[in-house]
């Protein structure tokens, strides 16, 4: 992979998680291809690929939208381990939703054994406001606890989407930089090194 | 080097070279084999070929060893060394080859031996301090992987040792042999002392850069072990099925199809076929290549050897390739009266379980293609039973009268080429529906095993990628069918169907799992079904009564078997396994069923795709389920194994000392009590079964209801 690294732009390995039906694929394919989809599906792993330019560097994402059922945990488990970042959603019309973030949270910090894993939680459906059940005193001070930047989105009117790939793919790249920093090593090969000891 | 993580390598290429050489000592078992018999027939050509490397070897080995040596302080085997390092260079030889860049690496292991030297001694203590802190940081990290790491190598030593006393039981000693036998066992002796050098060795090769010639990124060790531990070689025809599949349906084990795809290309005139002495090194290459799952090199085949992987698979099965039931039987149905010897025949292979059959099937029309051709090739059927009959343990009439009637026997085997799932994303995707739909069901039977192999414990950053490939292609595949469909069908029918169908496997997995979620998920199909039957009355006829008794669709299922014959084996033998198992293959025959009811052929033929694809992949997933359940079998047996090591017989000292009264009865309540849960079980078991059937029904009747 490190010889890949230098050939093909830097990628970032992001992963949509959160309960079924708030929103994941939507907020994916949006991203993605600018559609929304109105009939509801339930996803079981499905994985994009894209190239965009962040802050003038040409960057791949690779996006891995889970399943929101707990069926497929094992399946999510394989991909949770190569993740880099994470994007939490919920549905702020489901308060349910909301409360599950907590399990997801936990679980992707078992899987990585990382507190600063590059991490969002994004609250979705900001478009229902009418509908909104989870106040959003709630969602800052989860977010704060967590130390994790939490954004509104809109997989339907498309707002804050790019918003929260970008943000989460700079993390991503800073976190990368660091461990390289901190690990002294050579300036390429030791970012995608320094990272992935740290996935196993 | 088990304790480290692959990346390490990764990051220091130098290792891979090193690493080869390190790892033949692992696998110098397998090399035994290669020379225990000099090749009679084997061309002068080879031969001379073979010392060549032999002395290139000796060449390369002594540098190699010499640092160990200076190393290793507390090695006892120390005065063995120009013995035991023959096998280190030789496989490494192999690696070399099988990278098809022998050269590069060879010029790199000489510039190591020299660098080595050169600088060894002066930094080696220093930077060997400096690794090891960095190292201790990193395994801090480490420290559960590692201990994962620690079980498979565990196991690794088990399953290896089996391996060389099975070799040995094979070796025919000759003088040359002998010798390598001892080094074997010299090897063997040093393996544990290896462990802990492993680490210095490391650090060493660390020192001196040498550029990597293996690009393909995967940690050997890491697809060492998957090769040890779940090997394709001698286990159960139907395990080595599950671990190498073709992901085209055709249920044999990968290096079989292979082995028929090239003989069936090249090998058809050839007159070695099934007749010459195969070199035996790149038989030995290409066996491991298949048992770690790599794919072979075009270098590794040609006619002789294929031959001789399909005969050494063959023998080293444990069963009989007619089960150990039927084998008798099809042995006594030859001594039948011609008339109806073939029906008593066909009856037989009918019972044979399907990867059974399907190799069987494979292999008598391949050789029967092969027999046709004897005024070329001169491989008569009598000839390819001299060859065969010994692997695949049949008498010679048997064997000879499978071949001639194979087109009777096997109507249904067709030889078709393997074509591999993809293993990038193309630039362009096949335009027709089902192209795409047959690419679809590779991947997601290509992504499955992927899974399986990382439940089992085999997680490699390699692999990590191959899953994220394939799951974006799989995504891909699925958008661009979906694309195709909806511009097939202007009126849209064929989406609201595919949604439908996709939903399908989803809700069935969630029944094993949770229960609890099962009315939530079965409440909307029951909804619709009543509108479903309202709305077709002619197809509503036929189901409608199996839709609640399993004895009906149990009816209806044997009308399809032979169509679907995969799933239903695996039913069958799942069964006794896990208990989510049988209800996989039952929905099948529904689909099947209404087909006929659809006008346009293309539509059924894709549904039917579509259906089986998702069928599959359900069966892939619970396969995954079941691999990952044996091994963790194999984890815990070896736990149990060392407990028991541990604690001597100290336990059992003290049952026999606890026969109070008290302790029989509670004894007897608990057995009382573990029978009647026992009980329960089953009985959940078949509750799930049956509501899943109705299930998949219902949903069925959904699809069918959005089609029309």
């Amino acid at each position: 992979m490190a010889p890949r690294a230098t050939a093909a732009p830097t990628l970032h390995k992001v992963i949509m998680v959160g309960s079924g039906g708030v929103g994941k694929s939507a907020l994916t394919l949006q991203f993605m291809y600018d559609e929304f989809v109105e009939d509801y599906e339930p996803t079981k792993a499905d994985s994009y690929r894209k190239k965009v330019v962040l802050d003038g560097e040409e960057v791949q994402i690779d996006i891995l939208d889970t399943a929101g059922q707990e069926d497929y945990a094992a399946i999510r488990d394989n991909y949770f381990r190569s993740g880099e970042g994470f994007l939490c959603v919920f549905s702020i019309t489901e308060p349910e939703s909301f409360d599950a973030t907590q399990e997801f949270r936990e679980q992707i910090l078992r899987v990585k054994n990382d507190e600063n894993i590059p991490f969002l939680l994004v609250g979705n459906k900001s478009d229902l406001q009418e509908k909104r059940r989870v106040p959003l005193d709630a969602c800052t001070e989860r977010a704060a606890a967590w130390r994790v930047p939490y954004v509104e989105t809109s997989a339907k009117t498309r707002d804050n989407v790019d918003k929260v790939f970008f943000d989460l793919m700079r993390e991503i790249r800073s976190r990368k930089s660091d461990d390289s920093r901190a690990s002294n090593g050579q300036v390429k090969k030791g970012k995608s090194k320094r990272f992935k000891c740290q996935i196993l | 080097m088990d304790f480290e993580s692959p990346d390490v390598e990764k990051d220091f290429p130098g290792l891979y070279a090193s690493e080869s050489g390190r790892k033949s000592n692992e696998s110098d078992f397998s090399d035994g084999g290669d020379h225990e018999k000099p090749s009679k027939k084997g061309l002068l050509g080879r031969s001379k070929d073979k010392k060549e490397k032999k002395d290139r070897g000796y060449a390369a080995l002594e540098g190699d060893s010499s640092p160990e040596e200076d190393t290793d302080t507390k090695s006892p085997s120390k005065s063995k060394k120009t013995k035991s390092f023959k096998f280190p260079t030789k496989s490494k030889e192999k690696r070399e080859k099988s990278r098809d860049k022998e050269k590069v690496l060879e010029d790199a292991v000489k510039q190591r031996e020299l660098s080595e030297k050169e600088k060894k001694k002066e930094k080696e203590r220093e930077k060997e301090r400096e690794r090891e802190k960095k190292e201790k940081e990193k395994r801090d990290k480490l420290r559960e992987k590692d201990k994962e790491k620690e079980e498979k190598a565990k196991f690794k030593l088990e399953s290896k040792e089996k391996l060389k006393d099975d070799k040995k039981d094979k070796t025919k000693d000759k003088d040359k042999e002998k010798v390598k036998e001892k080094d074997k066992e010299k090897v063997k002796e040093k393996d544990k002392e290896k462990v802990k050098e492993k680490d210095k060795d490391k650090k060493e090769k660390k020192l001196t850069k040498v550029p990597s010639t293996v690009t393909s990124g995967i940690p050997f060790e890491e697809i060492f072990t998957l090769g040890v531990a779940l090997p394709i070689f001698g286990v159960p025809l139907h395990q080595s099925v599950e671990r190498s599949r073709c992901h085209d349906d055709a249920a044999l084990p990968l290096l079989v199809r292979d082995s028929i795809d090239y003989l069936q290309a090249y090998g058809l005139k050839s007159t070695q076929i099934y007749r010459a002495e195969a070199d035996k090194v790149k038989l030995q290459q290409l066996r491991k290549l298949y048992d770690d799952r790599c794919a072979p090199f075009p270098y590794h085949w040609d006619v002789p050897v294929a031959c001789a992987l399909i005969k050494t698979y063959l023998s080293e099965l444990p069963e009989s390739i007619l089960t150990q039931e039927l084998h008798g039987q099809f042995e006594q149905t030859t001594a039948i009266a011609e008339t109806q010897r073939l029906a008593a025949m066909a009856g037989l292979t009918g019972k044979l379980p399907h990867c059974n059959l399907a190799l069987l099937g494979w292999l008598m029309v391949h050789f029967n293609c092969v027999a046709r051709e004897h005024q070329v090739n001169h491989a008569t059927i009598a000839q390819i039973c001299t060859y065969m009959a010994p692997a695949l343990n049949m008498s010679q009439n048997l064997l000879t009268y499978l071949i001639t009637k194979a087109d009777k026997l096997f109507p249904n085997v067709e030889l078709t080429k393997y074509i591999p799932p993809l293993l990038t994303l193309p630039a362009e995707f096949p335009d027709s529906a089902s192209a795409i739909a047959l690419e679809l069901r590779k991947q997601e039977s290509l992504l499955s095993q992927i899974h399986a192999e990382m439940h089992a414990g085999f997680i490699t950053p390699a692999r990590d990628q191959r899953l994220w490939e394939a799951q974006t292609i799989l995504t891909q595949l699925k958008r661009k069918l979906r694309a195709v469909q909806k511009s097939a069908e202007p009126n849209a029918l064929s989406t609201p169907q595919m949604s439908i169908e996709e939903k399908t496997p989803e809700a069935i997995p969630s029944r094993k799992s949770s229960q609890t979620t099962d009315p939530q998920i079965s409440s909307p199909p029951t909804d619709t079904t009543d509108g479903a039957k309202a709305a077709l009355p002619p197809v509503a006829d036929v189901f409608q009564p199996e839709h609640t008794t399993i004895t009906d669709s149990a009816n209806v299922q044997e009308t399809f078997t032979a169509e679907f014959e995969d799933n239903f084996d695996f039913a069958a033998k799942d069964l006794t396994i896990t208990p989510p198992e049988p209800t996989v293959p039952e929905p099948t025959p529904e689909p099947v069923k209404e087909k006929p009811k659809l006008t346009e052929i293309e539509m059924k033929k894709l549904r039917l795709e579509l259906e089986n694809a998702e069928y599959l992949q359900l069966k892939s997933l619970l396969q995954a389920k079941i691999n990952s359940e044996q091994f963790e079998i194999v984890k815990l047996r070896s736990q149990v194994a060392l407990k028991n090591k541990q604690e001597g017989n100290v336990p059992s000292v003290k049952e026999t000392k606890d026969h109070t009264p008290e302790e029989q009865e509670l004894r007897q309540r608990l057995i009382r009590e573990n029978a009647a849960l026992e009980q329960k079980r089953l009985s959940l078991i078949n509750q799930i079964f049956q509501e899943r059937v109705a299930c998949t029904q219902l949903k069925i009747e959904i699809a069918m209801k959005e089609l029309l």
